[in-house]
């Protein structure tokens, strides 16, 4: 009961711990194929997916494009499927969560603040960590990824030595994951055993978002299925989530083991804050299911080696 | 904050002994927080150290400890605004920035998403192979020709922005020296990932950044799965009528280990000999200060068609070529190239030669049957140690070369057969060793020796120009000896004071070169006896030439700046006598040849490079022999005895520009020369001989070159074009059946070239050449003209991954004034269909299927223009099956 009171308390707390951060709008977006070779054992089935940086003026959003881009299709295959619904009772499946990495990543270099928005459960989370440090050493390499000029520089971050190209045509410090620091964005990065790879894959300019609400122009996303939550979202806008609760990394932290330890008293807590609207019987099912997942036995970010 | 704290203890701690500070504002005056201000090298444009402002816009700047405040600028970016850039002048003043609004800055950004095809890093370039390289290409020297920035001569020589690079490495190694066409023709290029040009090598680490070297040198990437295991593409052909193409090779490039070896025989034109070629003869010959003697005797003067050589040569040839490289463990490199060659060569031609002189034409005409049958041998060993303090390289030489020669001939009506033997032995070995002291100093010995002999024999039968060799009584037949066997050393010892500015050397040694040359022209009667010819017909000179010279060289490898000067100064005494003539000469000669050369670095990535040099050169032995030597059936040739002198003047400059991530190249360079020579060749040309003979004329030949090559990759085509034009003009002087003949003889060359790959499945390439020479004499109103065009395309075609087809066409356009234009097209096709499951490929090709037959074409040299035709190999159908080991 003690914990739960903890609990409770850090949430309030953060609730009222305003964010600094000014939305800022993305300017550029680069796109990344990001490798990841998880389990050593497998070498020939590294990880991947399709990322992208979102810069703005002075900030920088770390996404899943995997994730966007099945949000949006299935937006389109949703707006379809209602179109050609005689009863507007709309039938569809949707097949996973979107993309596969939910974390998203934000950079505010002028700041020195480092964000990451989590899901847990039902919930997103705003949550704040320490903005990494990096010692890079510049080197003298230079080249053309995309028609932008980068220039080389190597530096070592949790573990793993990483090779990276940054753009000082693009002048915010941020990069892709945690990566950032550098007077200029980094386009490419990959540690010396490739074996975490942010491979360069285009820059273009960010656009204007051209789709429609899926509910509508003046639908509220309170009164919309719980499927079709959280899509409406303009990616080009860094800014917090507006229904993120804000958290620090250590409070995330404890909420994570407490979920471990005991799903029950979370996931009733949860509900409470949701004011009850959770469904039942889907947050027991989450809540009780195995946490699945990959092996991973070469996580991105190694314990340092003394 | 903490981690700002953190950032500057590192800094601290790394050295950072100065600091600059400055604000940045806009133009109304108002702070720009949080811009990005970068430190950059303003040569290099790198950035070397970098800060953001704080929210009221000023900055601090941490400089590393040893740099130069005149060699940065700093530059400032804002989103938002124009990027401003300030060169620095010293550490003390505040350095102050006032941004304009620049609100649109990021629209030039579009989507994109090509991996850079190019990377820099200082003085190396290096090009990614997957970028250019398309299925049909097999060897890394297919993609080479297609790399922005580099070209390709026809002989295999490549250049990178105009300049003839010093040599190929694989892997870091040198395994080939300059006989870089064996790699370039034999490594696949799929085992390459990367091309990289390195300028101003300087191969050897001791002398890196002391000695001056505008040497640009390939080196070859290899995969890191290809480094394992041996490689081999191996191919084998048979096809109509009666040809065969075999190619059986087996490379390995490990870090260790390389090796290129291969055997490979054809009789479809492809000569072997092609990949055997040292592209940098000349520099090594000026380095030695020698060069063999020419071969003198030859069966005549054919003019090899300005064709691709595998359009009109037949043959039949043979090759083994093992180049195997080690490296041992206490860095000491072990390497082995040897080659044998053997191969039959044929060729059928006729000509017509017009000599225009004052007053009188002459001409004549030649129907020839040529048979050439060399043997070739050639083994080098070397021993090489390439350490930072210590550099070794031995190499020791042989050469054995047998070539028979046999040539049917009628030549105005009369019949005569020609047997040339030429057998060449030669040795040599080069000693090279460079030490640093203790004390930072540089000494280097160096030492090199040589035995050369070339016995040639030429037999010309029956009783040819009676009139001329055996008082008009006929004759059985004639033969020529001429032999120049000959010893060569030359040594030096020098020292090297570096410093941080210039690099002293001085350089004291010896050579001394010691020849006979031994000739003959006998008669054999119709009754064998056998006896002289002619009057002087006979020579036996001897030739011994010592010099002792002294050598002050001056280095400045400064970053910007790039000099060299030497100043040699050396003491020469030349002997030589003919006892039969009554020829006995000695020369003592003191010379001063100076040279400089500097390059200047305007930019990053361009520079301007400039070049003197004063050289005086001495005759050789060839240009002394008092008696004659029927050099060709029609060509009968001796001096006067007096020894040659030229002065040698040269002076050039040029300007090369570079924008490596844009892949854009040009060059233009200009060089003049101006020869004085003491004597002069003077020749009597008749209609069935030609007389020369060297007359003591002071005479002076100029000659101008100019040239620009331009090449640009278009990302948005896929495509590089390259264009290069070249200008040559000569002035000299002849003197031709008694006539002082001044000659201005100019060429003009234009090139043009694009190849696309547009798109995976097909690519195209074309590639136009136009040469224009004319030639006129001021005493003669008329000028001589003649031009060729030729014109080459080729589109492949790979619709499936496992079918590719080709189509290719050569087209050849001579045009001259007053006679008819010349017309030669030339269609290749093939098709290659690949089993994946057996991991062989399947060629089908025909070379030349329209089947042309002969070859027609004019040359014209000062005041001789020749017609010439010569009978081609027809078509040619090859079956061919290609598999990887």
């Amino acid at each position: 009961m003690k914990k739960q009171l903890l609990l409770y308390a850090a949430l309030l707390a953060v609730f009222f711990n305003a964010g600094a951060q000014k939305p800022d709008t993305a300017r550029v977006m680069v796109h990344y194929k990001f490798i990841h070779l998880r389990d050593t054992t497998d070498r020939a089935h590294p990880y991947t997916e399709n990322m992208v940086l979102f810069v703005g003026k002075n900030a920088g959003a770390y996404w899943t494009y995997d994730g966007i881009v099945a949000d949006e299709q299935f937006k389109k295959a949703w707006a379809r499927a209602a179109a050609s619904s005689p009863d507007g009772n709309v039938m569809i499946n949707r097949r996973g969560g979107g993309g596969g990495l939910s974390t998203q990543y934000y950079q505010y270099p002028n700041e020195q603040k480092f964000f990451t928005k989590e899901n847990l459960l039902f919930n997103d989370y705003w949550v704040e960590g320490p903005m990494p440090v990096i010692d890079w050493k510049i080197s003298g390499d230079t080249a053309s990824f995309g028609g932008l000029h980068c220039q080389k520089a190597t530096g070592h971050f949790k573990g793993r030595d990483y090779t990276v190209w940054f753009c000082p045509d693009l002048p915010v410090h941020a990069g892709p994951w945690k990566l950032n620091g550098l007077p200029g964005v980094i386009v490419d990065a990959h540690d010396k055993k490739n074996e975490v790879v942010f491979k360069f894959d285009g820059v273009e300019k960010a656009a204007a978002r051209k789709s429609q609400p899926v509910g509508g122009v003046n639908a509220d996303e309170k009164n919309l299925p719980p499927i079709l939550r959280g899509l409406d979202y303009d990616p080009n806008l860094i800014q917090p989530p507006a229904s993120a609760i804000k958290t620090t990394e250590k409070e995330f932290g404890k909420l994570k083991l407490a979920l471990r330890k005991n799903p029950e008293a979370l996931a009733q807590s949860v509900r409470a804050g949701n004011n009850g609207q959770a469904d039942a019987a889907k947050m027991d099912k989450a809540v009780n299911a195995p946490l699945p997942g990959p092996i991973i036995n070469n996580p991105i970010e190694l314990p340092e080696k003394k | 904050m903490a981690a700002v704290t953190l950032l500057l203890v590192v800094w601290a701690t790394r050295g950072y002994t100065q600091t600059v500070k400055g604000t940045v504002k806009d133009t109304a005056g108002k702070a720009i927080p949080y811009a990005t201000v970068s430190l950059k090298n303003s040569t290099s444009n790198a950035i070397i150290a970098y800060t953001a402002a704080d929210n009221s816009g000023s900055f601090v700047l941490h400089v590393p400890a040893n740099t130069a405040a005149n060699s940065l600028a700093i530059e400032v970016h804002s989103i938002g605004y124009k990027t401003a850039l300030k060169n620095m002048m010293g550490f003390d003043a505040p350095v102050d920035f006032t941004l304009t609004e620049a609100p649109n800055q990021l629209q030039e950004v579009v989507v994109k998403n090509s991996r850079p095809v190019l990377y820099t890093n200082g003085d190396t370039l290096s090009y990614t192979v997957s970028v250019f390289a398309s299925p049909q290409d097999r060897t890394i020297g297919d993609v080479i020709k297609k790399l922005p920035g580099i070209t390709v001569d026809a002989n295999g020589t490549i250049r990178y922005n105009n300049k003839p690079i010093s040599a190929l490495y694989i892997g870091g190694d040198n395994l080939l020296d300059d006989k870089y066409s064996i790699a370039a023709n034999s490594i696949p290029q799929g085992a390459v990932s990367q091309v990289q040009v390195i300028q101003n090598n300087q191969p050897i680490k001791v002398l890196q950044n002391k000695v001056l070297s505008d040497d640009i040198a390939l080196n070859l990437e290899i995969k890191k799965g290809a480094k394992l295991h041996l490689m081999g593409q191996e191919s084998i052909g048979a096809g109509l009528p009666g040809n065969y193409d075999v190619n059986l090779n087996a490379m390995m490039f490990k870090d260790s280990y390389k090796a290129i070896n291969y055997l490979a025989g054809n009789n479809i034109g492809y000569d072997v000999q092609q990949d055997l070629v040292s592209h940098n003869l000349t520099d090594y010959n000026q380095r030695i200060d020698h060069a063999l003697p020419a071969s003198l005797l030859s069966v005549g003067a054919v003019n090899t068609p300005q064709l691709a050589e595998n359009r009109y040569l037949f043959n039949q040839s043979g090759v083994l070529n093992l180049n195997n490289l080690i490296n041992l463990k206490n860095k000491l490199q072990l390497r082995v190239n040897a080659y044998y060659v053997h191969d039959k060569q044929r060729q059928d031609y006729s000509q017509q030669t017009t000599v225009f002189l004052p007053g009188d034409t002459v001409k004549y005409s030649e129907v020839q049957h040529n048979r050439s049958i060399p043997s070739i041998l050639h083994a080098q060993f070397v021993l090489n140690s390439n350490r930072d303090k210590y550099y070794l390289n031995d190499v020791l030489q042989v050469d054995k070369k047998n070539i028979s020669s046999y040539s049917g001939l009628i030549t105005d009506s009369s019949a005569v057969g020609q047997v040339l033997k030429d057998n060449t032995l030669n040795f040599s070995n080069e000693f090279n060793l460079i030490q640093t002291l203790k004390s930072n100093r540089i000494v280097q010995a160096w030492s090199y020796i040589s035995h050369s002999a070339e016995p040639e024999q030429l037999a010309i039968s029956p009783g040819y120009n009676a009139a001329l060799f055996n008082n008009n009584e006929p004759y059985a037949q004639l033969i020529q000896n001429v032999n120049i066997p000959g010893w060569y050393t030359n040594n030096y010892f020098s020292f090297r004071i570096p410093s941080n500015f210039i690099t002293q050397s001085y350089k004291t040694g010896f050579s001394v070169q010691s020849q006979t040359l031994v000739s003959g022209l006998n008669v054999v009667q119709n009754n064998n006896r056998s006896g002289p010819g002619p009057d002087s017909v006979l020579n036996h000179v001897d030739w011994t030439k010592k010099k002792l010279y002294a050598e002050a060289a001056y280095d400045l490898p400064g970053k910007i700046l790039k000099a060299n000067l030497s100043l040699p100064l050396g003491l020469q005494q030349t002997d030589y006598a003919d006892n039969s003539y009554a020829l006995n000469k000695s020369l003592i000669r003191l010379y001063f040849n100076p040279q400089l050369k500097a390059k200047y670095q305007v930019g990053a990535e361009h520079y301007l490079n400039l070049m003197y040099s004063y050289r005086n050169e001495m005759g050789t032995i060839e240009n002394v022999y008092p008696g004659y030597i029927l050099a060709n059936y029609r060509t009968l040739y001796a001096n006067s005895g007096a020894l040659t002198q030229q002065q040698i003047q040269q002076v050039g400059g040029g300007f090369n520009y570079r924008r490596a991530l844009v892949l854009f190249f040009w060059s233009i360079n200009a060089l003049y020369t101006h020869t004085r020579a003491n004597n002069i060749s003077s020749g009597i040309i008749t209609n069935n001989i030609q007389k020369g003979i060297v007359l003591p004329y002071a005479n002076s030949t100029g000659s101008w070159s100019v040239s620009g090559s331009i090449s640009k990759y278009a990302f948005a085509l896929r495509t590089t074009f390259s264009a290069s034009i070249q200008w040559q003009s000569n002035h000299s002087v002849q003197i031709q059946n008694n006539a002082l003949l001044p000659f201005n003889t100019s060429t003009e060359t234009y090139h043009l070239n694009a190849d696309t790959k547009l798109s995976k499945a097909v690519n195209f390439s074309y590639k136009a050449t136009l040469t224009q020479t004319s030639s006129r004499s001021p005493a003669e109103a008329a000028a001589y003209r003649v031009g060729q065009w030729v014109q080459q395309a080729s589109v492949n075609y790979d619709p499936l991954n496992y079918l590719q087809f080709k189509l290719s066409g050569e087209h050849y356009f001579t045009y001259q004034q007053g006679s008819p234009n010349l017309k030669v097209f030339f269609a290749d096709a093939s098709v290659k269909c690949r089993a994946i499951k057996w991991k062989t490929d399947f060629e089908l090709s025909a070379v030349n299927f329209l089947n042309v037959k002969t070859y027609s074409a004019l040359y014209l040299s000062a005041n001789t223009l020749t017609a010439s035709s010569c009978t081609l190999p027809g078509r040619i159908i090859l079956f061919k099956v290609l598999f990887n080991l």
